[in-house]
């Protein structure tokens, strides 16, 4: 794992995590912040070893190889600090880290 | 030969075929799954714990090699699959311990196993029902620290075991897996299955408080701990001198990366006071585990003095807390136990906690 510096223990964690429809997944935070994901650009970010090189940091993953209906199959928690999905296409070995995620939001204030 | 008996000699040749990083045959260990046999016909695939695995290759032609040779095969198909294990993690796992506290260092040989033995007992001594893992699988001490002789786990159903008891502790050791000063010699994965047992097998009864000793440093073994169990809060153990308190840093950020509250610092061997002038002689510098706590705003919870009694009743295996209740270390150690206990039970009563633990399967 690299994780490079945190924001620390007191940083924003999901305090609730949903499905809002097929293709958006909704977090909202412990600071109260509400963020919205489009899976696909989620799919996208994967941080994984495949789809980002390890030791360049340069992104491996093709998007056009990722398949237009992609959805994620389930997401759960990792210890205290990330969330893994598995996804349609097979892929699962993604950890999205908290502090990744915050950072992934789209809605209209971070964007 | 009928197709029952083919599986058979099948999966006695499988047998032979080693995972040459786990030292076990792919049969012992899960890996072949879903085995057809018709008219001599072989499907079988063969899940390995990464997708990654660099001997994957070599894993699938030896298979193949193998159950080409036995007699009454005519086709062989071999599919080599993976199942990542960070998966297990939903696994509900240590469902009836209250509180679970890692306890760190970044550097090796600041007495962290020490602090673990008597912060364990200090919590047991004031009532409460305490269970202490040894995770540290390369040198593990507790066993000798509390005086219990080498001896296997007594095993239960489902490849359940119980953990030793001494003193009113509940223990788990990786000193009782192997003979008596036989040294464990395992890479990665070998690691996190031990670290996974300890996790998952072990029938710890109802604990109030689960100590786990952490090797020294920020490896595998921290890792798999902070992905697989729900840790409550973790303490960093350092010495008064620099060289100790840059690896107490790191450790203090590993814990912040992976979203661990941090209980606290002890700085241990603080101090010493001798016998003829009952000065105390900071022979080790003094002030920096206090420094690190205001440096990263978290409590530093004590200081434990460098008393000779601490290492002879480790060596002896009766902890200083029992064997001298007059000691400044025993002091030490009851003020320790009741900073812990009361930093988690802020913890607990934050309102804003995060979801600790969740999954969700997708829909549609």
């Amino acid at each position: 794992m690299s994780e490079e510096k945190s924001s620390g223990s007191t940083g924003p964690a999901p305090k609730n995590i949903k499905q809002i429809d097929p293709t958006k997944l909704g977090i909202t935070w412990t600071d109260g912040h509400e963020s919205i994901y489009a899976v696909r650009y989620l799919r996208e970010s994967c941080p994984c070893a495949h789809c980002i090189d390890e030791w360049t940091g340069v992104k491996r993953l093709d998007p056009s190889s990722i398949p237009d209906n992609i959805r994620p199959t389930k997401l759960h928690s990792v210890g205290l600090y990330a969330i893994q999905f598995s996804w349609t296409d097979g892929h699962d070995t993604g950890l999205y880290s908290h502090d990744l995620m915050r950072k992934l939001c789209q809605c209209l204030e971070c964007q | 030969m009928s197709d029952q008996d083919l599986q058979e000699s099948i999966i006695a040749e499988l047998k032979t075929v080693m995972d040459p990083d786990l030292h076990k045959d792919i049969v012992s260990l899960g890996f072949v799954k879903n085995m057809n046999v018709k008219d001599g016909d072989v499907k079988f695939q063969v899940e390995l714990t990464t997708p990654a695995c660099p001997v994957k290759e070599q894993l699938k032609t030896e298979c193949e090699t193998k159950v080409s040779a036995v007699k009454g095969v005519n086709s062989i198909e071999v599919e080599m699959t993976a199942v990542v294990r960070a998966a297990e993690h939903s696994q509900p796992i240590l469902t009836n311990v209250k509180n679970i506290i890692a306890v760190a260092s970044g550097k090796g040989g600041v007495g962290k196993s020490t602090v673990s033995v008597n912060l364990a007992m200090a919590l047991q001594m004031s009532g409460a029902k305490v269970g202490l893992m040894d995770a540290d699988i390369y040198g593990p001490s507790i066993p000798q620290m509390l005086g219990i002789p080498i001896s296997p786990p007594k095993g239960g159903p489902d490849n359940k075991f119980f953990p030793h008891e001494q003193y009113g502790l509940k223990v788990v050791s990786a000193a009782f897996l192997s003979k008596e000063g036989q040294p464990l010699m395992l890479r990665g994965p070998m690691l996190g299955g031990i670290i996974q047992q300890f996790l998952q097998n072990v029938e710890w009864g109802d604990l109030d408080y689960l100590v786990i000793d952490l090797p020294p440093g920020t490896g595998d073994v921290q890792l798999t701990l902070t992905q697989r169990a729900p840790i409550s809060g973790a303490v960093v153990v350092t010495t008064p001198q620099e060289v100790s308190l840059i690896d107490a840093e790191k450790g203090v950020r590993m814990f912040e990366s992976v979203k661990v509250p941090l209980l606290g610092i002890v700085e241990n061997m603080s101090y010493f006071v001798c016998d003829g002038c009952d000065k105390k002689h900071h022979i080790f510098k003094s002030g920096g585990g206090n420094a690190l706590a205001e440096k990263f705003k978290i409590p530093f919870l004590t200081d434990i003095p460098l008393v000779d009694a601490v290492v002879e009743g480790g060596d002896k295996g009766v902890p200083i807390i029992m064997a001298d209740p007059s000691s400044p270390a025993t002091t030490a150690y009851t003020k320790l136990a009741g900073q812990v206990a009361s930093q988690l039970s802020i913890i607990q009563a934050d309102k804003n906690k995060p979801e600790s633990s969740f999954e969700l399967a997708w829909e549609g």
